[in-house]
């Protein structure tokens, strides 16, 4: 019985090795369909010359010594900028005080800002 | 072995990796590279899969579809390429199997054995086609592991990785499905010529 069962396990490795010898192969046409195939699928190539945009703004930045540059001039005119923001509204805070020069007189007042003007 | 882990790599050629890196760059003749070197893979499994050569030409060819797509995306050294292949068109064939009902196998077709003598060739495609026609009676799991295993020469580690499953689970699924076959072709065995004597 086992005999048998090992016999049998045999004829099967030699009709694998067989079937492995005997592999189906895909037919002409369709090795011809599928390269078609891939051609239209394929990326085109980079044309020479032509560079990614990226690179192309960096380099005419002047490269990354350049792109630093104007990272910071860019920072310090933000500060400026808010700076500037700040400055006229701390005035602003004070354009309504008024300063009495005369003592007890209520009807004589003079703007902090601006009296020059008048 | 049909398929070496690497295709390329007996052959002194650009690597698996890099043909598809070469593919997505739009180097010329990449495409024919690839068919040449991949079709075959798929076509085979699918053929002995499912058992149609119309079948198979669809399936073979949509996983070539599919590979093509992926090259631009390819991370080289993540996965191989032939394992790749292989899983995506099992996963077809388990489609395309739902939707249709297992035909017979037509594994006489375009497998004729050159230089054999007629006689003999003969009795060689009857026996394939006898071996195909038991596959075909195994359940997918099965049939799958066995015909990867045992028609495509692969490893057990490289079935589980395509069948996302263990390695137990993929000698398990082998052991069965050659017990299986072994019984079915148990009554045949005078008929393809082997043990005559016995009988």
């Amino acid at each position: 019985m086992t005999e048998r069962r090992d016999d049998d396990m045999a004829d099967l490795d030699r009709l694998f090795a067989l079937a492995r010898k005997r592999a189906p192969e895909p037919p002409p046409e369709l090795v011809r369909r599928v390269g078609r195939a891939g051609v239209a699928l394929q990326p085109a190539p980079a044309r020479p010359g032509a560079r990614a945009f990226w690179p192309r703004l960096l380099q005419g930045a002047g490269g990354w010594p350049g792109l630093g540059g104007m990272a910071a001039a860019g920072v310090v005119g933000l500060v400026f900028g808010l700076g500037g923001l700040i400055g006229p509204v701390a005035a602003d805070e004070g354009a309504g005080a008024a300063l009495s020069l005369l003592p007890g007189g209520a009807s004589l007042e003079q703007p902090l800002l601006g009296a020059g003007d008048e | 072995m049909p398929m070496p882990r690497d295709s390329a790599t007996d052959q002194g050629t650009a690597s698996d990796d890099q043909l598809l890196a070469d593919y997505a760059a739009g180097r010329g003749g990449a495409a024919a590279e690839m068919t040449a070197r991949f079709l075959p893979l798929a076509y085979r499994l699918a053929f002995r899969m499912l058992g149609q050569a119309a079948d198979a030409e669809d399936v073979a060819q949509e996983a070539m579809l599919r590979l093509f797509r992926q090259a631009p995306g390819w991370q080289a050294g993540r996965a191989r390429v032939g394992t790749w292949l292989y899983r995506v068109t099992a996963n077809l064939c388990a489609d395309q199997g739902r939707r249709r009902r297992l035909a017979p196998l037509e594994a006489a077709d375009g497998v004729a054995a050159p230089g054999l003598p007629a006689e003999e060739a003969l009795t060689d495609r009857a026996r394939v086609a006898a071996l195909h026609a038991a596959i075909a009676t195994l359940p997918d799991r099965q049939r799958l592991a066995l015909v990867l295993r045992h028609l495509e020469g692969l490893g057990n580690p490289e079935i589980a990785a395509i069948m996302e499953i263990g390695v137990e689970a993929v000698e398990s699924l082998v052991a069965r499905g050659r017990r299986r076959l072994a019984e079915v072709l148990a009554g045949r065995r005078a008929e393809l010529g082997y043990g005559g004597e016995d009988d």
